[in-house]
């Protein structure tokens, strides 16, 4: 079986890498975690500043002046924080953001120990998905007015950028994520609630996610 | 005591040998027997045919990471009971599991051209260019059987950010193994 010949080549993996792999990690530094939360403290204290000052509770000639320095200190120490963090590798500048903090953003997992065998179509068809809004596969406009927030876990709605015929049984789908990010991968004509013949740019399609993350269902799709 | 002066009882045939090995890398071994088998008298039994092996191999082998080398063959023996348990049946186990992980990796694959020695080297290419967090979490799943909560609670995260992690790294080897001629 060819999980189980890759499963034996990583048992021949190099040595280095099992050790380093046995070794208990390092805790992360926690000056990053502090870094944000003094951060995060300054530009409440800001804001709170510039709200209170809005509404006049302060007049701007006794203590207006200092306050508005001891601001635009505290702004500039929050942006150099800002920047020191963004450099030490917690995302880019430019706003796109790393595995981890993308990780994040994802539904929960299942509290379920270790990963249940992914669903197939037929048990799908069958039985409701745990969770899964009163929405119908074949009722496609409900995807329109459903955000990512409100899906169940293991849910998601992602715009289809092509999708193609990879071979007699399998179909490739390019996708574009909520971070506007290329996603691609191949799928079973099975998993399709409608025909992927049908399926066309633009378009929103719900997937369901196995417990490994897995695309395992598309579930239905509506024009953007 | 150091590796190498261990190495060196099991080449004077000094059966403290057994003893320092087992004291060092005991709980290792056992938890590798214990994360595929899921039977303590079976991961009991699996750490002394682990020894009774490297004893046997050494001389004339001479391992450079001891730790490293008595888990593998840990793994191994405990792989080999695994298949012979369940020659008829298969279960959700965390071997199971981990194996219909690999499975979507390497799913209508052409590995038989690849024998394990070359499948390890991509795998080490593949593993060298990965962050450490990430290499250390591939093995923790694959190499020594962790449950992702095990993983999650090990590296300090969500469970769903370590199951993410992996599931991108999955996606990663793929790619990579279709790059390097592995048709997928």
């Amino acid at each position: 079986m060819k999980a189980e010949k890759m499963i034996r080549a990583i048992g021949e993996i190099d040595d280095r890498y099992l050790l380093e792999a046995a070794e208990t990690p390092s805790k992360k530094s926690s000056w990053k975690v502090a870094a944000v939360a003094a951060a995060c403290f300054v530009a409440v204290i800001s804001i709170g500043y510039g709200a209170v000052s809005l509404s006049g509770m302060f007049s701007a000639k006794s203590a207006g002046p200092g306050l508005a320095a001891a601001n635009s200190a505290a702004m500039s120490e929050y942006a150099t924080a800002k920047e020191d963090i963004f450099e030490a590798g917690g995302a880019n500048v430019n706003g796109s953001v790393s595995d981890e903090e993308e990780a994040d953003m994802l539904p929960a997992a299942s509290e379920n120990e270790g990963y249940p065998e992914i669903a197939v179509r037929d048990e799908i068809s069958e039985a409701p998905i745990a969770n899964e809004p009163a929405a119908s596969p074949s009722a496609p406009s409900s995807v329109e007015t459903q955000t990512s927030a409100e899906l169940p876990p293991g849910m998601s709605v992602m715009k289809l950028k092509s999708a193609e015929k990879a071979d007699e049984t399998r179909w490739k789908l390019i996708l574009y994520d909520a971070q506007g990010e290329l996603f691609e991968f191949e799928m079973e004509r099975t998993a399709f609630a409608m025909p992927p013949e049908k399926l066309q740019a633009g378009v929103m399609l719900e997937i369901r996610y196995g417990e490994g993350y897995e695309p395992v269902e598309i579930l239905y799709y509506s024009a953007e | 005591m150091e590796d190498q002066k261990i190495v060196e009882l099991y080449f004077e045939r000094s059966e403290q040998a057994i003893e320092e090995s087992a004291r060092k890398y005991g709980a290792l071994c056992r938890s590798i027997s214990q994360n595929i088998l899921h039977d303590p008298s079976e991961a009991e039994e699996c750490l002394n045919d682990t020894f009774f092996k490297a004893w046997n191999a050494i001389p004339p082998a001479k391992p450079a990471h001891l730790g490293a080398y008595l888990a593998k063959i840990a793994r191994n023996i405990s792989l080999n009971r695994l298949e012979h348990n369940n020659a008829e049946k298969r279960g959700g186990g965390s071997v199971e599991v981990a194996l219909d992980e690999i499975e979507n990796v390497v799913a209508s694959a052409e590995l038989e051209a690849f024998g394990e020695e070359d499948l390890s080297g991509l795998i080490n290419r593949f593993l060298s260019g990965e962050k450490k967090e990430h290499r250390q979490m591939f093995l923790r799943r694959y190499f020594y059987f962790d449950t992702p909560a095990e993983i999650a609670r090990r590296f300090s995260m969500s469970e769903n950010r370590a199951a993410v992690i992996l599931f991108r790294m999955r996606t990663r080897l793929r790619e990579f193994l279709r790059k390097e001629g592995v048709s997928i």
